[in-house]
């Protein structure tokens, strides 16, 4: 496929599942009933405080989710590196949790995505130190384990120790995620460090393709592999730590986007990096519209359904990676 | 209960001694007629009472004589949730566990309705009567379950003056003003809970004339309405009443959603202290009181 095509294609989905999950809520309220005039003002309030920001929060996430993934393998060089298995998401939600449970994030709003990223860095140079430089798949899958396990039990830990009695419920909504009950105030809280982590993926496109012949060649090449992997950590800690201090650690998007995408950008980790946030956004959009097509009842956490469609896929990827081997 | 019987009878006993000198074979004999009459009056007479839940703890310390209360829990002397902090102090406490009371040994043990079947097994597995209250859903209802707990005290009256002192406040408030429209209150606590039909919360936003906002969503009992649905039901202010201020989650961060601030026109919500009202009793007067004072100008 042609690269605008790709491109284009994808942002139109985008925009499609946009407007789908703007008119979709507990209410019969649609876009339509913005230009009617009655009881124009509770409607308009439903759409532009509750389904809005529920809306570009899904696309944004999802955006930092699969752009994440793509530089993460690229960079890697490994097909399994992805913010969730790779320990930054559940870093994040542990910086995340300590600041909002112990009250800073009273203190300034600025705390809450600060916490989410710093728990991300922490935790991604972590399983890079645990694995080593050219670390085999099974290395980097056991150290993203175990860096897993250990942030999820101090976040149990600390959702347990945490003053507040509704706190120790609310690890579910950390460990999978959820986008409801969101409002702008989140959104702005989470874009400024987004952005930054966005822009500091661009212009690394050329690195990883070259990347892809292999360090030393790469190097010889000109590339600055200590910057490029510096830089790339900086931006998958800044938009993931956003991401998942708003909307809690969603599993197997930043896995399974890049690899559905890979084939049709030629395999070049340079182009997949924006398809890929493009493709990152449609799957939490999707995701976050099929939670609230289910019947009415306690809300399904977006994360149960990511999984559902991921988990599958990253034994399909484990089987694949095995045929290689042989 | 046994112990005090034979402090009284070892009294009676010097008393006799003293006062007639008479031989201690007629002494016995005298106490060995009294005997039966004696435990006879300390079984009617004042039961001592182990309460393992804030709620009866409260009814215990607002019926029972000081020496009728053997154990209550240690949530009675949290400020924030008991109204009778200050009266409980001094009182023996325990966690609600079963094994806690072996050492203060009640004639009665009072729980909800709450209680595992598990400790409840073994409270009678110890030998324990267990007296199970039934959750307030109302003030009627409140009314029932203190003239049931003085009863069981022995203190009839003192229920039946508790009752008419409440019902006295209750009749007191002031009607809505002709030709206004009852206030629309919401009860909204964190994860969006709240109350409607058949709670006390919503019986006590009835009695001081509010309209419950809840019921109109259709919601019995404890229920949860989203943002969505309040946005659209709408309210004139919502009833908050923080459970662990100074505390921070996810849930109590509903709470400061920007639409909910819209919705009340910015009209701060109405803070009822928990104390007045988590459970059923004589605080909640108070909460009706601050209820009443808060629906606006007649």
């Amino acid at each position: 496929m042609r690269p605008f095509h790709l491109v284009a294609a994808l942002g139109l989905l985008v925009m499609a599942l946009m407007l789908f999950s703007i008119n979709l809520g507990s209410s019969e309220i649609s876009l339509f009933d913005l230009f009617g005039t009655e009881r124009s003002h509770a409607v308009k309030l439903v759409l532009l405080e509750i389904r809005l920001p529920r809306t570009l929060i899904a696309a944004v996430a999802g955006a930092s989710f699969g752009i994440s993934g793509a530089a993460m393998q690229g960079l890697l060089r490994n097909p399994l590196a992805s913010p969730g298995l790779i320990g930054s998401s559940s870093g994040a939600a542990l910086g995340a949790i300590i600041v909002l449970y112990l009250g800073l994030g009273e203190v300034s709003w600025v705390l809450m995505p600060s916490g989410g990223m710093l728990g991300a860095l922490i935790a991604m140079v972590l399983v890079y130190v645990l694995a080593g430089r050219d670390a085999s798949i099974v290395t980097i899958v056991l150290a993203g384990v175990a860096i897993n396990s250990l942030a999820i039990a101090l976040m149990s830990l600390i959702l347990n120790l945490a003053p507040s009695p509704y706190a120790v419920q609310e690890i579910v909504l950390w460990t999978l995620g959820s986008v409801s009950n969101l409002g702008m105030t989140d959104l702005w809280v989470m874009l400024p460090a987004t952005v930054l982590g966005w822009l500091l993926f661009v212009g690394t496109g050329n690195a990883l393709e070259l990347l892809t012949l292999g360090e030393d060649t790469a190097r010889s090449m000109g590339v600055n592999l200590g910057f490029l992997r510096t830089r790339l950590f900086l931006a998958v800690a800044l938009s993931i730590g956003a991401a998942v201090s708003v909307t809690g650690a969603i599993g197997f998007i930043g896995l399974v986007i890049p690899h559905l995408l890979r084939p049709l950008v030629g395999y070049q980790p340079g182009r997949l990096l924006g398809v890929s946030a493009l493709g990152g956004a449609a799957m939490l959009l999707a995701a976050d519209i099929a939670v609230r097509l289910m019947p009415p009842g306690p809300e399904i956490r977006i994360g149960v359904l990511t999984a559902i469609v991921g988990a599958p896929f990253f034994l399909f990827l484990i089987l694949k990676t095995r045929r290689w081997q042989i | 209960m046994v112990g005090y019987s034979f402090l009284l009878l070892f009294f009676l006993h010097r008393q006799l001694t003293r006062l007639t000198g008479i031989r201690p074979i007629f002494r016995a004999l005298v106490l060995a007629v009294l005997l039966p009459g004696l435990s006879a009056f300390a079984q009617s007479g004042s039961l001592r009472i182990a309460s393992i839940n804030l709620c009866t703890d409260q009814l215990v310390l607002a019926l029972a004589d000081e020496e009728q209360v053997a154990s209550i829990t240690f949530l009675a002397r949290h400020a924030e949730s008991s109204y009778m902090a200050d009266r409980a102090a001094g009182y023996h406490l325990n966690h609600g566990q079963a094994e806690e009371l072996v050492s203060v040994d009640p004639d009665v043990v009072v729980a909800y309705s709450y209680i595992s079947p598990a400790k409840l097994r073994f409270l009678n597995e110890l030998g324990y009567r267990v007296e199970i209250f039934k959750l307030a859903n109302s003030i009627a209802e409140v009314y029932a379950n203190i003239k049931r707990m003085a009863e069981l005290l022995g203190k009839p009256v003192r229920g039946i003056q508790l009752v008419a002192r409440m019902q006295e406040r209750l009749d007191s408030v002031p009607p809505v003003r002709s030709g206004y429209p009852a206030p629309r209150g919401l009860i909204y606590e964190p994860n969006g809970y709240t109350g409607g039909r058949e709670t006390l919360r919503g019986d006590i936003l009835h009695h001081a004339n509010w309209h419950n906002v809840a019921t109109d969503a259709g919601i019995t009992g404890v229920g949860v309405l989203g943002l969505e649905a309040l946005l659209l039901i709408g309210a004139d202010r919502l009833i908050v009443s923080p459970y662990a201020p100074g505390t921070h989650s996810l849930g109590q961060r509903l709470l400061q959603h920007p639409a909910i601030e819209i919705i009340t026109s910015g009209r701060p919500p109405v803070n009822i202290p928990i104390r007045h009202w988590i459970c059923g009793g004589v605080m909640n007067v108070e909460a009706l009181a601050q209820l009443v004072e808060s629906r606006g100008p007649p």
